[in-house]
């Protein structure tokens, strides 16, 4: 943890999530008007002391919008990477130790999936069962898991011949002591690194969702449709669409900077 | 035989920001030309250091701290680095335990025995071609014309070593310094390649300063000795007096750790050295060897004894010598 | 087959092979003759040890004896009862008497657990102990006959020296008071002085408890001291052997004596001349025809290339694999 702390990137990336789960956090605290409450005086102001980053069509105050779009650009996010991880440990360790026909399956299964363009079954799926935040979670969920189980399968293939697995098989020890036990603690580094990329990107998809019309639904605001509303207006308004889009970017980017922390102190031949 | 190297209390220390290492902490020996020099000791004694002070190699955080290394009447430590690198393979050359991580994985080994042969001597890439395939002549590797192609993965670790000979040899060098080269190798293959080194030291009238940590090459191989302990020579001597009347205990102790083949008796134990090698950046006070030594006096754990010498040509640091 | 088992170990015609892919292209599969055909017995309170370089398929011989992997023919028999053929409940039962110390004390240790819960693993699993306090006391107990001291119960593998490492992997071994020991190079990665400190403690508790080794070393140094018979190994085969005094004292496979031969002596007024074996292994994924060793071997002759020599019995129970005798 120490060693987090004195990698640059890490410590840049953290610094950013960091505020962003505050923000989230606070988000009551935070914000300066109701986010839903929409004020017929105070149209498409431009950002000013009574509203720091502007208002748009309705009047509606876009820093208190967005601080509580952070909530659901985060949960979403968070939810939807845990499903994806869960998904992935399961039938990434599976695969990996079991090996033979079970991994030749489950390694079918996976390319697959991967062959069918992510995005657009997000899109068809959504618009088949209909928009909402937990069917968006449960999507983006369940399309996203490929990258962590072929992660977590590489991880135990390595592991499981190793001596000090070999030596607890000896002992006695059955299957699923040796994956919790002995070999799962061993593949969390690279699983965090891939569960904050992934985190990143399931924001992302959540806000191009949302961008589209078929994410998280007005008048719960979210990054993604407040960026929307946004473009409508973006030759008057500039600022209702580049503050949701640099929220997407630095979150993304804070991220990406504190998985690649990690990824360099988990590898050996960088340590040095 | 004239001295050809000479090194006096070499200090190489490495600074970490855990604490000062101290790998090489006061070494001093000499070596005169067409002589083996056997530089034996445990794990993390400072031999390779020793080796690398020598070319001037050590890869920071280490530095040379103090002393003198005077190679055929010049101090190395004086030399400019262009005056340098005429000595570095060529008067002086090394072999490393590993040669895996000393030769180019994507460049044919021809290619690279070629460009050393050609930092050396001044000769045309033909002449050069046919020089590095003398070379692998000279070090055995059959069929050279077809070895000259091949990449370092697809040789053995013996064809490997030899390789590395070869390259070592280009320069012809006075003095070889030879850090573990048969260590990762098999017996039947480290036999052959020591055989072969003897070979070459004849034939070449090269120095070799052989590091390894196995007293049986010593044995049949290097004409003195030096041990090693915890960064300083605790004892030189020629090769059958350090086996016949060792005088540092721990000379001893190392002696009798290796089973010996014909004793034949079961239920013998091993006189083993009981404890560690102590903590270089934490060390006793007194001899280093104190808190394992079975002759040790109370006067050992305060003061570190000097070299002295037992016997004309036989050095011993130790407060209480055997078989004196 | 007929066998006289008062053996603690019957190992029959053992036979490993491991597809390798060759070619990157074709895909074609060829085979790794890891182990080929290995036959030999150990008897309760032997050791024998086994000799062989790099690759000759030692390692793959001690995990097929644990069933770490699985062979493709030939049969193992532990106490008279057929090992290959338990499943489950019975091969876990039959498994606690057999047990391993790797070469490597670095990677076999799991760095993420203390050494009290190495040590104390195997009792867990086996229920050996009736509560928590005495399960650390047995622990406690194996660190006292291990000669590890009592504080190493809290500390990871990474705060021990490589000697202690080795102690850690010889206490977890013995945790489950097993009959037969395999020690595959358990002293290979360590300096002499403490090389001689493990194996003096190898030979305590064998004594102590009765315990049969397996002991696996390419040095054979190690191997005339502690073994009471000797096997050599040679590219997946068994080549020779014999009891300890008789091998050394007149080895007679030629590769057994170009063994000998390269073995530094740490004694310099023995210095002989070596006869050394010229060439190298060949690859254990085409051995030669015949006699494996015949293309190094300095006496071949006709019949050696053509058919294999079987290990047959020459004076005083040896065995050798050679025409020569
Ligand atoms: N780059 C480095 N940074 C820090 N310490 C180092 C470095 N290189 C060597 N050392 C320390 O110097 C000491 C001596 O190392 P050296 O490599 O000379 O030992 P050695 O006698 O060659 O051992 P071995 O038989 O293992 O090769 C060791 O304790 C090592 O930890
Ligand atoms: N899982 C595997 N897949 C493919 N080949 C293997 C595998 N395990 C071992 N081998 C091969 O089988 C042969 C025997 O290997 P093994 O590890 O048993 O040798 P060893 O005698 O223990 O050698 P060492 O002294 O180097 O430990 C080698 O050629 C090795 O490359
Ligand atoms: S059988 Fe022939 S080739 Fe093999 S070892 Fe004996 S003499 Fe040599
Ligand atoms: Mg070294
Ligand atoms: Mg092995």
């Amino acid at each position: 943890m120490r060693k987090l702390l004195q990698n640059p990137q890490a410590l840049a990336g953290g610094i950013i999530i960091l505020f962003l789960a505050l923000v989230a956090l606070l988000a009551p605290y935070l914000s300066t008007h109701d986010p839903g409450e929409p004020n017929l005086w105070a149209i498409l102001l431009p950002p000013s002391s009574g509203h720091l980053l502007g208002t748009d069509d309705l009047g509606r105050d876009v820093f208190s919008r967005m601080v509580y779009g952070s909530r659901i650009s985060l949960l979403v996010g968070l939810i939807a990477v845990g499903i994806a991880s869960v998904i992935g440990i399961i039938l990434g360790s599976i695969s990996g130790f079991y090996g033979k026909y079970t991994d030749s399956i489950i390694m079918r299964f996976v390319d697959i999936m991967l062959c069918i363009p992510t995005f657009f079954l997000i899109l068809a799926v959504i618009a088949l069962i209909g928009p909402s935040i937990f069917n968006i979670m449960v999507v983006i969920g369940v399309t996203s898991w490929m990258g962590v189980t072929r992660l977590v399968r590489a991880e135990f293939l390595s592991l499981r011949e190793r001596e000090f697995v070999l030596a607890a098989r000896a002992a006695g020890a059955k299957n699923h002591r040796l994956i919790i036990r002995h070999i799962l603690p061993h593949a969390l580094n690279p699983i965090m690194v891939a569960f904050t990329l992934g985190l990143g990107g399931a924001i992302f998809i959540e806000s191009a969702l949302s961008f589209l019309g078929i994410g998280v639904q007005p008048p719960t605001p979210s990054w993604g449709n407040i960026l929307t509303e946004g473009k409508d207006n973006i030759d008057i308004a500039w600022w209702l669409s580049v503050f949701p889009g640099l929220a997407i970017l630095i979150t993304v980017l804070g991220f990406y900077l504190l998985a690649e922390g990690i990824r360099e102190l988990s590898n050996p031949r960088l340590k040095k | 035989m004239p001295v050809l190297l000479e090194v006096d209390n070499l200090q190489t220390h490495f600074f970490t920001p855990e604490g000062v290492i101290r790998a090489v902490d006061g070494i001093s020996f000499d070596l005169s030309a067409g002589e083996t020099l056997g530089l034996v000791g445990e794990s993390g004694s400072g031999k390779t250091v020793t080796a690398l002070s020598i070319l001037r190699l050590v890869p920071p955080p280490g530095r040379i701290v103090e002393g003198k290394i005077e190679f055929a009447g010049q101090d190395l430590l004086k030399l400019t680095p262009s005056e340098l690198r005429k000595i570095r393979g060529n008067r002086i050359a090394m072999v490393f335990q590993e040669p895996m991580s000393a030769l180019n994985p994507v460049l044919t080994v021809g290619s690279q025995v070629l460009e050393s042969v050609r930092l050396h001597q001044k000769v045309s890439r033909w002449e050069g071609r046919d020089k590095t395939v003398e070379l692998f002549k000279l070090v055995g590797i059959p069929s050279p014309e077809i070895r000259f192609k091949a990449y370092p993965h697809q040789l053995s670790g013996g064809m490997r070593q030899r390789v590395m000979l070869a390259m070592a040899l280009a320069g012809k060098p006075d003095l070889l310094l030879a850090d573990e080269p048969t260590t990762a190798l098999d017996v039947t293959i480290q036999a052959q390649v020591l055989d072969l080194l003897d070979k070459l030291k004849k034939n070449l009238g090269m120095s070799v300063l052989f590091i390894t940590h196995d007293l049986g090459i010593i044995a049949e191989h290097a004409d003195r000795v030096a041990i090693c302990y915890a960064g300083k020579i605790v004892e030189l001597a020629p090769v059958r007096e350090l086996f016949a009347r060792p005088a540092h205990p721990y000379s001893q102790g190392l002696i009798n750790s290796i089973p010996k083949m014909f004793s034949g008796g079961k239920d013998l134990k091993l006189s083993a050295l009981p404890g560690t090698v102590p903590d270089l950046k934490n060390l006793p006070p007194g001899c280093r060897f104190e808190p394992r030594c079975p002759r040790a006096l109370p006067l050992c754990r305060k003061y570190d004894s000097e070299q002295k010498t037992i016997r004309p040509g036989h050095l011993a640091a130790c407060i209480n010598p055997l078989n004196q | 087959m007929e066998h006289s088992s008062n053996n603690l170990l019957d190992v029959l015609n053992l036979k490993k092979y491991f597809p390798v892919q060759t070619t990157f292209f074709s895909g074609s599969r060829d085979l790794v003759h890891a182990v080929d055909g290995v036959s030999f017995g150990i008897q309760p309170g032997e050791t024998l040890g086994l000799v062989g370089e790099s690759g000759c398929g030692k390692s793959t011989l001690a995990r097929l004896i644990l069933r770490l992997i699985e062979p493709d023919s030939g049969e193992i028999r532990f106490a008279r009862e057929d090992f290959l053929g338990k499943r489950g409940e019975e091969l876990r039962r039959l498994r606690r008497k057999i047990q391993i110390v790797f070469q490597d004390p670095q990677s076999s240790l799991n760095p993420r657990m203390k050494a009290g819960e190495i040590i104390g693993e195997p009792i867990k699993i086996h229920s050996l102990a009736p509560s928590r306090a005495a399960r650390k006391e047995m622990v406690l107990d194996l660190f006292r006959q291990v000669g590890l001291p009592p504080d190493s119960y809290s500390r990871y593998p990474h705060e021990f020296s490589g000697g202690q490492r080795q102690r850690i992997g010889i206490a977890r071994a013995l945790a489950l008071n097993p009959e037969l020991i395999v020690a595959d190079e358990p002293v290979s990665s360590l300096d002499v002085s403490i090389q001689a400190q493990i194996l003096n403690l190898f030979s305590d508790l064998k004594t102590r408890k009765n315990l049969t080794y397996l002991f696996i070393s390419h040095d054979l140094r190690v191997l005339s001291w502690i073994s009471d018979r000797i096997a050599v190994m040679y590219l997946g085969e068994i080549v020779e052997i014999a009891s300890t005094p008789e091998l050394v004292k007149k080895p007679l496979h030629p590769y057994t004596q170009a063994l000998f031969a390269a073995v530094p002596i740490p004694d310099p007024s023995t210095r002989r001349e070596k006869i050394l074996v010229p060439g190298e292994p060949p690859s254990p994924i085409r051995p030669p025809s015949g006699c494996r060793f015949h293309p190094r071997c300095p006496y071949a002759f006709a019949p050696c290339k053509s058919t294999p020599p079987p290990l047959k019995p020459v004076e005083n129970n040896r065995l050798v694999a050679c025409y020569l005798y």
